[in-house]
């Protein structure tokens, strides 16, 4: 609800303001009058800054030391920025993101699966057969051959990683033979051959 | 026949024959016992060291005749080289019972061939060549110079790869090694190499064409044509089965 001061006031800023409202009472054109007398003194007291103050300031900034390098970066870091913690973080991880994959891709390693191989070698005359590589680190008797059968053969099934493989068999203790089955045979460097064996294939569940 | 007085009664042959025997054994022992002396290449696996003794001991090797391939062993160990790839290698010679020279030939020729294939793999943009599959991909390139494999094929193949998986690109390089084996030329291995690398081939894809060329190679067809055989189809990203 609108009191009759609120009016009264109304009347005095329109006034003020250029308005053309009619002629009101006394007690309003008195404070009128206050009002005017009021501005009439602050527009007298206003000081205007002085004409030079701005090339005196700004020659004041340019002789202010400045920190070079990891000094200047001191300076700037503690200010408080509202985008720097989120921009260094999104940073962050975008350079975890990065790195994580890359080093992923170069080390990782595909699970390598098990792969069953048969192995025979036509020997009838041996007493014992067995099958020596790198996949048994050379190591004789870790991998004996079953036979000979009626045909002369000596036979092993064993379950090797997916990669490669070199071997050859040693027959009664003491003759190294190359698998003569062999698609590929490597030079081992001590006279004889590996032969080489690239296994890819079925997958055997581990 | 002029047999010592003293051994005409056969309570002294006895005594002579077991007299042998104890003096036989007791080298062997000596021998033997040599090896628990010796001190393992500062850093190699206790296991490895182990094996490795374990082979020696059953061996007529002497630690002397050893040694320089244990050195060996230990510069490589210095350099960041994988030492099982030397360890393994040596194991085989012992147990193959070649001799010392050839041992240690073949053991400074492992260790030459580690430090030639080391900075192929990081100029190739391989940084972390210091973990295990990326140490199979070292002792892979450096088989494959054994065998003489093109080194630009090698380079090529190594580059084309970058940034795929340890694992295939270990596929791809045992791959040139064995058409090397296989006895095909230079130009077709680095091709197929780069043919590998390029088209993203799985590992049995790559040990499938593998063999595919070899089939081809020893029916007398050109390496060439082999190429054309295998890509004939625009869009084949795999080998014909």
């Amino acid at each position: 609800m609108r009191s009759r001061e609120d009016d009264k006031d109304d009347w005095v800023h329109e006034t003020l303001d250029g308005g053309s409202k009619p002629p009101a009472g006394a007690e309003q054109q008195g404070r009128l009058q206050q009002y005017r007398e009021t501005l009439a003194s602050l527009e007298r007291s206003r000081v205007s800054a002085p004409p030079d103050l701005a090339a005196r300031v700004m020659e004041r900034l340019d002789r202010a030391p400045r920190r070079a390098g990891l000094r200047a970066l001191a300076d700037w870091l503690p200010t408080p920025r509202q985008w720097l913690v989120p921009a260094f973080a999104g940073g962050l991880a975008v350079a975890l993101i990065f790195f994580g994959w890359t080093w992923r891709d170069e080390t990782g390693s595909d699970e390598l699966a098990l792969v069953q191989v048969h192995f025979q070698l036509h020997a009838p005359g041996a007493k014992r057969v067995e099958l020596v590589g790198s996949f048994n680190h050379w190591q004789p008797g870790a991998i004996q051959l079953t036979g000979p059968d009626a045909s002369g053969h000596w036979t092993a099934t064993v379950r090797l990683p997916e990669g490669r493989h070199e071997y050859q068999f040693l027959v009664d203790g003491r003759q190294w033979v190359t698998d003569p089955t062999a698609a590929i045979v490597r030079p081992d460097g001590f006279g004889r051959a590996n032969a080489v064996l690239d296994v890819a294939g079925r997958e055997i569940p581990l | 026949m002029n047999t010592p007085q003293t051994l005409k009664h056969p309570s002294n042959i006895v005594v002579f024959c077991a007299a042998v025997i104890v003096c036989v054994t007791g080298l062997a022992r000596a021998a033997a016992d040599e090896w628990a002396a010796v001190n393992p290449p500062a850093g190699l696996a206790a296991d490895s060291w182990r094996h490795l003794v374990n082979h020696l001991r059953e061996k007529p090797y002497t630690v002397a005749e050893i040694q320089p391939c244990l050195d060996l062993i230990a510069v490589a160990l210095k350099e960041g080289l994988p030492p099982d790839a030397v360890v393994t290698r040596l194991g085989e010679g012992v147990v193959k019972r070649a001799d010392a020279a050839a041992l240690r030939a073949t053991v400074q020729r492992r260790v030459d061939t580690l430090r030639t294939a080391k900075p192929l793999l990081t100029d190739a943009g391989h940084p972390f060549w210091n973990t295990p599959p990326m140490q199979g991909l070292l002792v892979a390139v450096a088989s494959a110079i054994e065998s003489d494999v093109p080194m630009a094929g090698l380079r090529q193949a190594l580059k084309q790869a970058g940034g795929t998986r340890a694992m295939r690109i270990k596929f791809v390089i045992e791959a040139g090694e064995s058409l090397k084996l296989m006895g095909l030329d230079a130009e077709t291995i680095s091709r197929l190499m780069e043919d590998f690398a390029a088209r993203s081939l799985g590992c049995g894809e790559i040990v499938r064409a593998t063999q595919f060329i070899g089939q081809q190679h020893r029916a007398g067809v050109a390496g060439s044509r082999i190429r054309e055989m295998l890509w004939s189809n625009p869009g084949a990203t795999s080998p014909p089965r």
